[in-house]
């Protein structure tokens, strides 16, 4: 663990995340406005520090008077949330499918990787406009969708990994000393995948931060009044030319975000990765 | 067969792989005994089908080589028709398994320590985790691992080379096993840890009474350590006998062959002697006996019909039509 703070790109990734888990966690530490309280009478307030506005909405407020903190505050809740949850869910089913389809090979294999492929030829957009239309839109809908988005990397990546640990000499040693495959599969397999699935799970998070606020942006994310990023940048598309600070904020935290995920990502992946550690 | 009852008594096996209707035949027709406490040596070159021969009795063939004949007695029961939960309890409860290179057989992210803690919980599940580290780091002195607590919780790439084989031994020897299969134990080593190695074997033998099956190429390792001897040649045991006998009055030519390309000290210089052309594949072995195209004392019931494994002295088997004329060959 010390060994990974010492990559600069992890430290500040793990630090930035944990920063913004932690405001978006505790919205009160910066602002005292509900995320869906309406003020008519202080509409497009700017940010504190321009002329005309307040101290009291240090981001400024938007068309119906929210202040615009709070509401990026509170909207990067959802927004981590589905990424969180939803990464974590595709990693969980991409890993099992995985370990299954390279230990066991054969048919299980060719089944799951044929499902990988019209997946990947699928769009994915068009899956989900259907479903939100079918079933509605919903957080668990969502996080639904995020997850069935993304189970293909982390399948593709612990099914390779696995396959080539098959032929392992120590697999055959645990074989050889009465290991039963669901034996060998949790004590020798998974502590091998998790490292390149730990690195996949974290570019994910971000990626469907992502996913999350153009279904957001698209009206198929949560509905309002509930603020995410991605409903506040369509909200706010509207205003582009008169009062831009009711984009920027909750863009500059999405982007924020991505950006800190996938240092993370990389820097994680620079540390475990046993290849590019021996240069 | 120099005991009565044997631990381990392989008949008639018959390994095949590819197309049922023109199989190839990789072991054809083995057979070979272990005695309780024995170290038996099966010798042979690459392809002979001594790795196979033994995997068979853990039930570990590769994929698409099945047994289609003959019996893998084990203690009276036959292991070829064991269901996989048995052969789980054999395997590395009743025989452990040695392997040739300990540095691909350990896993690189489990502590050295963890792999005996494995075994031992694999085998005996209500052995508690605390109890089991114990009697690794125990396992581990028994091997001549020093520092074992310190040493057992480190990983195998902080393990050398010697070291390592040591561990697998440990490993092996963890549940007490009757039987022990060492393939190659000491062909990816230096010289002077083989010996070592082997001083290990031959602990567990005399102190445990754990029977060996050494599988190697290297007559040196056999002549040092074993009690009997199996030379196998094409899928097929030639000759058996005691290490002594073997060695002083070899009976069979493949045998004669492989004990005169042997380096000699005294014979500095010249060219070693070696058994002219190749051994057979398995898809295109010769009709009758298997050496006869490179033997040189091939007659024409060698080329018809394949030999028996039959009587020569006392506890010493051929398989061989021609009698060996005393000293012909060596």
């Amino acid at each position: 663990m010390s060994r990974l703070l010492r990559q600069p790109a992890v430290a500040v990734g793990l630090l930035g995340l944990l920063a913004l888990l932690v405001l978006v966690s505790f919205p009160g530490l910066v602002t005292d406005h509900g995320p869906n309280t309406q003020t008519l009478s202080q509409r497009l307030v700017p940010p504190a520090w321009m002329d005309g506005g307040s101290s009291e909405h240090l981001l400024g407020t938007d068309h119906l008077g929210r202040d615009i903190a709070a509401r990026t505050l509170h909207g990067g809740r959802v927004s981590l949330l589905v990424g969180f949850v939803a990464a974590t869910a595709a990693s969980v089913l991409g890993i099992l499918l995985g370990l299954v389809a390279g230990y066991r090979g054969g048919w299980v294999d060719r089944v799951v990787t044929e499902a990988a492929n019209v997946w990947l030829a699928f769009p994915f957009l068009v899956l989900a406009i259907a479903t939100v239309a079918v079933v509605g839109s919903d957080l668990s809908v969502l996080v639904v969708l995020l997850a069935v988005a993304a189970w293909v990397t982390p399948t593709a990546i612990t099914r390779a990994a696995t396959a080539s640990l098959r032929g392992e000499d120590y697999v055959h040693a645990a074989i050889g000393m009465g290991a039963s495959d669901t034996h060998i599969l949790r004590s020798h397999v998974l502590r091998t995948v998790m490292a390149p699935n730990l690195v996949v799970w974290t570019l994910t998070v971000g990626t469907l931060v992502v996913i999350e606020g153009a279904l957001s942006f698209l009206g198929l994310g949560v509905r309002p009044p509930t603020a995410s990023w991605g409903s506040m940048l369509n909200d706010g598309r509207a205003y582009l030319e008169t009062a831009w600070w009711l984009v920027a904020f909750p863009g500059a935290a999405l982007t924020l975000t991505v950006a800190l995920t996938n240092l993370l990502g990389d820097g994680l992946r620079d540390a475990l990765d046993v290849r590019t550690e021996s240069r | 067969m120099t005991s009565p009852d044997p631990l381990l008594e392989i008949t008639g096996l018959r390994l095949e792989a590819g197309a049922a209707d023109a199989p190839a035949r990789l072991v054809d027709g083995v057979d070979l005994a272990v005695a309780p406490g024995e170290v038996v040596g099966l010798v042979g070159e690459s392809g002979s089908g001594k790795s196979l021969t033994m995997r068979s009795v853990l039930g570990l063939l590769p994929s698409g080589v099945r047994a289609s004949g003959g019996r893998v007695g084990w203690d009276g029961e036959d292991l070829l028709a064991a269901s996989e939960p048995r052969l789980r309890e054999v395997r590395g409860g009743e025989i452990g398994m040695v392997y040739q290179d300990p540095s691909q057989a350990l896993d690189p992210l489990m502590r050295v320590g963890d792999h005996i803690v494995e075994t031992l919980r694999l085998h005996d599940p209500r052995l508690s985790r605390r109890a089991a580290r114990e009697r690794a780091v125990e396992a581990l002195a028994a091997v001549g691992v020093p520092d074992p607590a310190r040493r057992s919780r480190q990983y195998p790439h902080e393990f050398s080379g010697g070291m390592k084989q040591r561990a697998m031994i440990a490993v092996a020897l963890a549940n007490r096993p009757r039987l022990v299969i060492a393939d190659e134990p000491t062909t990816a080593l230096d010289v002077t840890i083989q010996a070592q190695v082997l001083d290990l074997l031959r602990t567990a033998r005399d102190e445990l009474g754990t029977a060996v099956v050494l599988i190697t190429h290297d007559l040196g390792l056999v002549a040092e350590i074993a009690d009997r001897v199996a030379v196998m040649y094409a899928g097929s045991v030639v000759e058996v006998g005691p290490v002594g006998e073997l060695f002083s009055d070899p009976q069979h030519p493949y045998t004669r062959g492989l004990l005169a390309s042997r380096p000699h000290l005294a014979a500095r210089g010249a060219a070693l002697p070696a058994i002219a052309g190749q051994p057979p594949l398995p898809t295109g072995r010769p009709p009758g006996c298997a050496f006869h195209p490179r033997c040189p004392l091939a007659g024409d019931l060698c080329v018809t019909d394949a030999p028996l494994l039959e009587l020569r002295g006392p506890d010493h088997r051929t398989a061989c039509h021609v009698p060996a004329p005393e000293g012909a060959l060596r």
